[in-house]
């Protein structure tokens, strides 16, 4: 007794000591993250109420500077979130989805099908793409199994400072900022935007002719990729839309989209190219982007337009306007409309800036 | 996997758990399994067979002196060199085969004759330089009949390669190593703690002092010449720091690993910054590899008939206090230019490591005399603590002037060095520092300075740390853990930095 009393003792101490430094690690793990877009998406997204979203938009920038959630909600009525980061990579959709049905259970979830296109050439597996996808997310089985198949395989990297961004981010003493971080960690951080980011940019882009009806077989990585998120899906009770938004498409890669296009629709979702829909959004591609891959806001108002109205035919998604839940969306729309004014202006601007020097130049 | 890594804390634990839950007695040979493990997990597994080749030498060497005890000496004096041979054969080859083509190119260049060779490629075998020299030890030992051979080669093998000691020593000696390793040892709950709050300290010493310092020193000394003179003399004093807690950080590491087994190690270190005089300090400084040196080298050759020979002429022409120094000298010179030698296969190591602190240690014989006179003369009082503060940091900066030979890139850019550290310019770097990161680490510098401070006033300050309420240890516990991990030079950004006596 007095033997087994001894053990109790030492090993409980032992264990007690083991569960404080635990949960030191735990709430310093939020107190260096970098501050960026990807961070304040990712942990405003899940300080959002539970069960309060009925669509989640899953994907990179390729998903949010297009999708505008409070222009979808003050015109439709949809209650979502882009829950993107940037230079997310395919691989890391089954996680995210993990992560969105933990706390929310969304009607539909919409996922970016572009980065199952970039991932073989111009935008191979990288460190910063994982890193974005984790970075503020609570440490969790999923995550680690997340880790744990795609830095060794991809990367062919150490996981440790992957499963803990303490590890990784400790250092950054010099871009401390004590408020930021305190929202950050004590989860009082909300994203007013519902993860839409600002690019006040415009600037010109080309107009491919892209229309084929062509296959091109991606990779098998790529296709390992898309074939386990569509046996995981399948699994869910979600509707799930795979989606490319507008850009400088070119036929080769629109060969590659009819190939995924194809296997998602055989798995029994939707894939929308919305770039077939360029001249029913009335895009322009002289104002509407900032660059080959991304709309602006006069874009993103476009698409938003677009997708919102095929959502509604789709997906009978619920109007969430009058619901008294959804109070605090409509708080939201001042500040949402002042930016939108602002970065339209600063958009204005510059485009009369342009056709100034151009008129010069003439 | 380094021992700084949460990989070897998960070791470590994994292999204390299993080790208590095994009988007591055969926990010894858990033990020479773990080692094994460790061995291929920090190393290539295959050169272990090195360390058994230099253990079954010394097993069978050792018998066979042990069976010949009463044997003619010539034919033992064969037997113990037929033993010693391949040991020192493979450290030979292993660390200082270089110093052969090193020797003939330092003397091609300083006669410019422009021709050089190249260096020979050589496999480190993990720990060779500390299990060399136990096992020497362990031999002499048997030689001079201090006591009999083991019979078991698996303890041997043990004794030779017990993990904690091959990443950076200390270097054992068999009676005590004996007691430790093979008595069976009953769980102490206290061990298991005060192990794991040495490495927390260790981890603290290395993380956030050496390997934040590390960086600073490596880029002055890395383009001295467009630092000044203040910046050349801050960095040897910050790689003096830095050297300090390096190679201590990495001795609690260990002791604290062995302590867990419930192991004790002799320790390496006693507050060294607060020597009052050099040869003080080299008894507080690695003082295992000391006090090997000085009882398998020194005494052996004060003993020895060239030398006591050469003590009795020297007494009969130049008097009896020359004649009983010269003896001295020179077997502080072998012993001294050994030092150095083991420190690296370089003629820096040999003279920064051997031939400065022989000078420095002769000189203060030769002169301590004529100093306590002149010191008598001034009437200085002595028996004060400004003068005992005078003596440590006299005895602080000497060893810095021995450590700007290691800092410069090279043996022959140390004048260059020195050129840099009289001269005047701008301060250009301390701005550039992260201020946050450097007020941490100069706050654990003197919280470690304090530390040594009371150990070096006697007091065993782990047991007395032990005594203190719970609520206070794992407050300071915690905090120690929170700044390793926030301040701690760990993890993407920073290369893992070996010990710096983990190359020796």
């Amino acid at each position: 007794m007095e033997k087994l009393k001894y053990h109790a003792k030492g090993l409980g101490r032992i264990f007690i000591f083991l569960v404080l430094l635990s949960a030191i690690v735990w709430r310093l793990h939020f107190w260096f993250l970098p501050p960026s877009v990807d961070l304040e998406n990712t942990i405003g997204f899940y300080n959002e109420p539970a069960n309060s979203l009925d669509a989640v938009y899953i994907g990179g920038s390729a998903s949010f500077v297009y999708w505008e959630p409070l222009k979808a909600f003050e015109d439709y009525g949809i209650a979502s979130y882009n829950f993107g980061v940037n230079t997310i990579q395919a691989e890391t959709y089954l996680y995210r989805i993990q992560e969105v049905l933990k706390t929310q259970s969304p009607e539909l979830i919409i996922i970016d099908a572009r980065a199952f296109q970039y991932r073989d050439n111009e935008q191979p597996p990288s460190e910063v793409a994982y890193r974005n996808a984790i970075t503020g997310a609570p440490l969790s089985p999923e995550r680690y199994n997340f880790i744990m198949e795609n830095v060794p395989k991809y990367l062919q990297d150490d996981t440790i400072d992957y499963h803990i961004d303490l590890f990784k981010y400790h250092s950054r003493t010099s871009d401390f900022r004590a408020k930021y971080s305190l929202k950050m960690a004590t989860g009082r951080y909300r994203n007013s935007y519902k993860g839409f980011f600002f690019v006040p940019k415009v600037e010109p882009i080309p107009r491919y002719d892209f229309a084929t009806t062509a296959e091109v077989f991606p990779s098998d990585a790529t296709i390992d990729v898309l074939d386990k998120l569509l046996s995981f899906l399948h699994g869910t009770s979600q509707k799930y839309l795979f989606v490319v938004s507008p850009y400088s498409e070119k036929s080769e890669h629109k060969a590659v989209f009819n190939y995924i296009a194809r296997r998602v629709r055989e798995s029994g979702y939707d894939f929308l190219d919305s770039n077939d829909y360029a001249d029913q959004m009335a895009l322009n591609y002289d104002t509407d982007f900032y660059n080959y891959n991304h709309v602006n806001i006069y874009g993103a108002d476009k698409y938003t337009d677009f997708l919102a109205t095929y959502l509604q035919q789709h997906y009978q998604l619920p109007d969430r306007r009058h619901d008294e839940h959804y109070q605090e969306w409509h708080t939201l729309l001042p500040k949402w409309h002042a930016k939108v004014g602002e970065a339209k202006a600063t958009i204005d601007n510059k485009l009369k800036e342009q056709n100034a020097a151009f008129t010069v130049s003439e | 996997m380094t021992i700084t890594s949460l990989y070897f804390l998960g070791f470590l634990c994994l292999t204390v758990l299993f080790y208590y839950l095994c009988p007591a007695k055969i926990r010894w040979v858990l033990l020479l399994i773990y080692s094994f493990a460790f061995f291929a997990f920090a190393s290539n597994f295959a050169l272990i067979i090195y360390v058994v080749v230099g253990v079954l030498a010394a097993y069978l060497g050792t018998r066979l002196l042990h069976k010949f005890s009463s044997a003619k000496p010539a034919r033992r004096r064969v037997i113990l060199a037929l033993t010693i041979l391949p040991i020192f054969g493979m450290l030979f080859v292993f660390k200082y085969i270089n110093i052969f083509p090193l020797t003939f190119n330092f003397f091609s260049r300083l006669f410019g004759a422009g021709v050089g060779f190249d260096m020979f490629e050589v496999l480190s075998v993990l720990g060779i330089s500390y299990y060399s020299l136990s096992l020497i030890g362990y031999i002499l030992d048997v030689y001079w009949g201090a006591y009999p051979p083991v019979k078991n080669p698996l303890k041997v093998l043990l004794f030779a390669c017990y993990y904690p000691t091959l990443i950076s020593g200390p270097i054992t000696r068999f009676p005590h190593m004996q007691k430790e390793l093979f008595t069976p040892k009953k769980l102490d709950y206290n061990n298991v703690y005060m192990g794991f709050e040495r490495i927390l300290y260790g981890f603290m010493k290395k993380l956030v002092i050496a390997d934040q310092l590390g960086p600073v020193v490596k880029m002055i000394f890395g383009s001295f010449h467009t630092f000044s003179g203040f910046y050349i003399v801050l960095g040897v004093i910050l790689y003096a720091v830095q050297i300090y807690m390096d190679f201590s950080g990495c001795m609690d590491i260990v002791n604290g690993a062995s302590l867990t087994y419930g192991i004790k190690l002799p320790e390496n270190f006693n507050s060294p910054f607060f020597s009052k005089n050099l040869s003080e300090f080299w008894r507080r400084w690695h003082i295992s590899l000391g006090n090997w040196a000085k009882d398998y080298i020194m005494y052996p050759l004060l003993k020895s008939a060239p030398l006591q020979k050469l003590g009795v002429s020297a007494r009969a022409r130049f008097g009896k206090r020359f004649g009983k120094m010269l003896p001295t000298i020179i077997s502080i010179l072998i012993l001294w230019l050994l030092i150095g030698l083991w420190h690296g296969a370089s003629f820096q190591y040999i003279f920064a490591a051997g031939i400065i602190p022989w000078f420095y240690l002769t000189s203060s014989q030769i002169f301590d005399r004529p100093l306590q006179a002149l010191t008598k003369k001034l009437k200085v009082n002595t028996a004060c603590f400004s003068f005992r503060l005078f003596q440590s940091v006299r005895t602080f900066l000497l060893m810095c002037l021995l450590w700007l030979f290691v800092c410069a890139p090279e043996l022959s850019e140390v004048p260059a060095v020195l050129k840099s550290a009289l001269s005047f310019g701008e301060p250009n770097i301390i701005g550039q520092l992260p201020h946050f990161s450097v007020i941490i680490t100069m706050l654990m510098f003197g919280v470690v300075m304090a530390i040594d401070y009371l150990k070096y006033k006697g007091t065993d300050v782990l047991a007395a740390f032990q005594r203190q309420n719970l609520l206070f240890r794992w407050g300071c516990l915690l905090g120690l853990a929170t700044v390793i991990i926030i301040f701690g030079a760990y993890g993407t950004g920073y290369n893992a930095a070996d010990f710096i006596y983990g190359g020796f």
